[in-house]
């Protein structure tokens, strides 16, 4: 590829870094396989631009691409037994101040959502980048209706965990 | 939990993934060639060693075949052999050509499916394997005429070699019902999972189980 190709992708990739973070911040958790995530996402980036279609939004493509990697990446861990497990994961009690149990809270649903199937984090993730449904549908290779369903399923069994967690 | 609470930690939950430290930003403004090998790479250089290992078994068994040209039991044995070899050749160039196809940026689910399809691709050679059990006579026709020159069909006791084609005979349905049976959809099967794990390890199994929940997961709406 040229060198204007290679401008062209920097610009691309600069202004859509937020996505890379999400992802890598999802499916790694230590610092050394973040920083493995995030060189093979941009890699496999590098390597498609040349097939990118533009009628297709470029978020869509990079969170595509981007997805597909890090869930091989993810299941790829998961093989080697390094499933991720956050730390603080003790249940409040009543002492602790309202911060305290935010953050306590915050860390037992970053627990809850690792829990989750590889494909369900990915539509999490989506969701909460605001998304349209459409979008996510275009992205995951699911029907818009799919997509709602399962987001509504997702967020009842967060949930749900929360209500049946006794510090297992 | 309320509705309203999970979505303000959503929300923070969301920040949290927005987070970035240097090192990070600088590795997405950079690429190290060298450390990256992608799954797909290792792939092709797997399904490559396979495919020459099959060449390199089909030379041999084609040579069988010719030095024992006027043996009619060692030709057969060879060219049975032979059939399951080129069968496995295929599978093996079917995977080369799916992972050159391979579009990285295609929906994720499709993509996953494809991917988890590619890791399973060990389960040929077990399902091959176990096709082949009913044929051990020809294996053992083959060893005879290879280390020491005999044909044994011409020379073997006849008792034993009608016994050893009746008993191969009472293999070949069990055989077929296994090779039916060995697939993703039947995991929960004790024996499957034992031979699935014994064959390609726990990558292999959970390439099974991943192909079964996006199958599930497709269904499920």
């Amino acid at each position: 590829m040229n060198e204007s190709t290679q401008k062209v992708f920097e610009v691309l990739i600069e202004s859509n870094r937020g996505i890379l973070f999400k992802i890598v911040n999802m499916y790694a958790k230590e610092a050394e396989d973040k920083e493995d995530l995030a060189q093979e996402i941009r890699l496999q980036l590098w390597n498609s631009f040349g097939r990118y279609n533009p009628d297709l939004k470029f978020s869509t493509w990079m969170y595509r691409i981007g997805l597909n990697v890090a869930i091989s990446f993810f299941r790829k861990q998961q093989a080697r037994g390094n499933r991720f497990l956050p730390i603080n994961e003790e249940p409040t009690d009543n002492t602790q101040n309202e911060k305290e149990e935010n953050d306590v809270k915050l860390n037992l649903l970053d627990r809850f959502i690792s829990e989750l199937i590889e494909i369900d984090m990915a539509l999490l993730l989506l969701y909460l980048d605001k998304k349209s449904n459409q979008e996510i549908a275009e992205i995951m290779g699911l029907t818009t209706t799919n997509v709602s369903t399962k987001i509504s399923r997702i967020k009842e069994k967060l949930k749900q965990r929360f209500s049946t967690y006794k510090g297992d | 939990m309320e509705e309203n609470e999970l979505s303000g930690l959503l929300n923070q939950f969301d920040a949290r993934l927005s987070r970035s430290d240097e090192k990070i930003q600088k590795l997405t403004k950079e690429i190290n060639f060298q450390k990256t090998e992608s799954e797909l790479n290792k792939m092709t250089r797997q399904s490559i060693f396979e495919l020459l290992l099959g060449l390199l078994v089909s030379v041999i068994l084609i040579g069988l075949m010719s030095s024992g040209w006027n043996e009619p039991a060692v030709v057969i044995s060879a060219g049975l052999i032979l059939l399951f070899t080129v069968a496995a050749l295929v599978g093996c160039i079917h995977q080369l050509e799916l992972i050159s196809r391979f579009d990285i940026s295609k929906p994720v689910t499709e993509n996953q499916k494809v991917l988890a399809g590619m890791q399973t691709h060990l389960i040929l050679y077990l399902k091959i394997a176990i096709l082949q059990f009913p044929f051990f006579l020809a294996y053992i026709i083959l060893g005879f005429w290879f280390f020491f020159g005999i044909n044994i069909w011409e020379v073997g006791d006849s008792t034993w070699l009608i016994s050893q084609i009746v008993l191969g005979l009472l293999f070949l349905p069990l055989s077929i019902w296994a090779i039916k049976t060995i697939s993703y959809k039947n995991m929960h099967i004790k024996w499957v999972n034992m031979l699935i794990s014994g064959a390609g390890g726990k990558k292999l199994t959970l390439a099974m189980e991943f192909l079964k929940e996006i199958e599930d997961y497709e269904k499920s709406n």
